[in-house]
């Protein structure tokens, strides 16, 4: 039981992070107990937000939903707390404390600066990024698939890259296969698996592993990073020529009559 | 720039068209979630192609649109008439509120937030769209589905990213996703936010305003932690669980609020909280498990707060699907 207790918790610091917004939303919940408690309707609020924080840390609840869902994702049933709504409301009736119009537009500047403080910007550079393609994938894949695509036309074409761009690949150019897919979720074709690791290995690629095992897939072009000479040799032994460079990646075709395996 | 217009065309028919059905965004929203949940479901099962279902559901949206329009004149036009109330009344902090929602949904779709969970979300959509198929494709790879994705099937939402995106002129999915379904779900979750207002503070257009500028502020500075709904209805809307966490499961508690509140519950009331236990299911398999544990609380309140057990076990058999979908997700796939 204590297990899972500690399980809650940690999905509970997870879910509030390092910042202070916690101390904003328990400083409202407080405010609405002691100073506004008399309404049936704030009594209903404060009521449900007791009872949705009691059903995540009732601990055999809390294990059966572990089972089910995962460990890692039970952080989402503090999604049924109201956050924003019991925030905005306490934040409203203090505003509203304050008799004078000056008192209370000075009010509102504190919580707004408050709310900002605590919080982070959800439009910050590390969230958000210009994409000049309208299906608003990385530039790289872009760059890759429209390569790939005029140098194979309308073909059917079998493509591995490494986990970051096997993401966004199939989202930009859906005509295009690939062996594995994000974190390899799409296979269980050991071959796939091991092209999978291979190409995440990278700078230690194994490059003789990488090239025999994507050419027994079938696989047209390899996208991996710059490998070392020895490992170009070795893709270049299994047939696989580079044919292009988009950033730091670097796009190895099979040519059409390669070595025998 | 050339999609720049039937970009803004789709965003204009996506808040439109729901709002005629539902007589407010929320409400149509939810009937046209439990329809594409109603039709997209068998249509999986039976391997029935993409452009059937969008047929269908074109068909139905048609229909609906015009009976909507017809049958629901009289709440349109009052529901205008409050919209003009709050314009005259809200103060200096609605308009605010408004700029900067205004400015959040042009943000989210100029900008790009890049999620790996993509791959599959707007993967199925992109590739169903691209085979003609719902579901029979694997999103990873291409290749054909050996077994139905079980985590996912039930809750089919890139099925309606896909199809919708026929129904706007047959815009790119990942580009529909991307660009047209943030800032049309950004105003349906405001517009849930206005309706926590008006319960909370009744008739009283000032407090209103205020409590959506503040409501648009907490949205905006969400970023706290990558976990919180808020973040996740900020940065990845076009994803079902972010639209359940941001706006589908808190309307669900400010339904089942009013109707605790209420002394006498309209037949309405329920039937909309009923089509949003359809719909949380419809756009995340989270829903599945939330929607019954967010209505479980709201039992929990009227068998201990308000004494109504006849409430409860409206409120329970309106979760009847959720648990069905449990049952079959868990003994069944």
């Amino acid at each position: 039981m204590t297990g899972v207790i500690k399980a809650c918790l940690t999905a509970w610091k997870s879910y509030w992070g390092n910042g202070l917004f916690l101390l904003l939303f328990a400083g409202c919940c407080l405010f609405l107990l002691v100073k506004e408690n008399r309404g049936k309707k704030i009594r209903l609020l404060l009521g449900y937000c007791l009872v949705s924080i009691l059903i995540f840390f009732f601990p055999l609840g809390a294990k059966l939903i572990h089972k089910v869902i995962g460990e890692s994702v039970y952080w989402r049933l503090l999604w049924l707390l109201p956050v924003v709504p019991v925030t905005a409301y306490a934040l409203v009736k203090m505003t509203f404390l304050a008799g004078k119009k000056w008192l209370r537009t000075g009010l509102v500047l504190l919580f707004s600066a408050a709310i900002a403080l605590t919080g982070k910007n959800a439009f910050s550079s590390d969230q958000y990024a210009y994409s000049d393609n309208l299906q608003q994938v990385p530039g790289q894949v872009q760059m890759i698939c429209n390569l790939i695509r005029s140098r194979c036309g309308e073909k059917d074409v079998l493509v591995a890259a490494n986990d970051y761009l096997a993401a966004y690949i199939r989202i930009y150019d859906p005509t295009i296969t690939m062996p594995y897919g994000r974190v390899r979720h799409g296979t269980k074709i050991k071959e796939a698996v091991w092209v999978y690791k291979m190409l995440e290995a990278w700078p230690e690629t194994d490059y003789k592993i990488l090239a025999r095992k994507a050419l027994a897939l079938g696989v047209d072009y390899i996208v991996t990073k710059e490998p070392t000479p020895k490992g170009v040799e070795r893709l270049n032994a299994k047939g696989y020529v580079e044919t292009g460079q988009v950033m730091e990646y670097r796009i190895y075709e099979r040519q059409e009559k390669g070595p025998d395996l | 720039m050339k999609l720049i217009l039937p970009i803004i065309l789709s965003c204009l028919w996506l808040v439109l068209l729901p709002a005629g059905i539902g007589a407010s965004l929320e409400k149509g929203y939810l009937v046209l979630f439990t329809l594409m949940e109603l039709l997209a479901l068998p249509m999986i099962f039976l391997q029935a192609p993409l452009h059937i279902l969008v047929l269908a559901y074109g068909i139905c949206l048609g229909a609906l649109g015009l009976a909507g329009l017809i049958r629901n004149r009289q709440r349109i036009h009052e529901n205008l008439h409050s919209l003009a109330a709050l314009n005259r009344e809200g103060g200096l902090a609605l308009w605010l509120g408004r700029l900067l929602i205004v400015f959040q949904m042009a943000f989210s779709s100029l900008f790009a937030h890049m999620d790996a969970d993509d791959a599959f979300y707007v993967g199925t959509a992109v590739t169903d769209v691209a085979t003609d198929s719902i579901y029979r494709y694997n999103p990873y790879t291409g290749y054909l589905y050996e077994h139905l994705p079980k985590r996912y099937v039930l809750s089919p939402f890139p099925a309606f990213t896909a199809v919708m995106s026929r129904l706007c002129g047959g815009i790119n999915p990942a580009a529909f996703a991307h660009r047209v379904l943030p800032p049309v779900f950004l105003l349906l979750i405001y517009t849930v936010l206005a309706r926590w207002g008006n319960f909370l503070f009744p008739r009283d257009r000032k407090k209103q305003g205020l409590f959506l500028f503040f409501s648009a502020l907490v949205m905006q500075f969400s970023s706290w932690s990558i976990y919180n709904a808020g973040n996740f209805a900020m940065i990845r809307l076009w994803q079902g669980k972010a639209l359940l966490a941001g706006g589908l499961l808190p309307l669900l508690i400010c339904q089942g609020l009013e109707i605790l509140m209420a002394g006498q519950e309209e037949k309405s009331d329920w039937f909309f909280f009923f089509l949003n236990c359809l719909s949380c299911c419809f756009v995340s398999s989270m829903g599945i498990l939330l929607a019954p544990l967010a209505t479980g609380g709201l039992i929990l309140m009227a068998l201990l707060g308000k004494r109504k057990p006849a409430v409860a076990l409206t409120f329970l058999a309106c979760c009847l699907p959720c648990i069905l979908l449990a049952i079959i997700r868990l003994a069944v796939l």
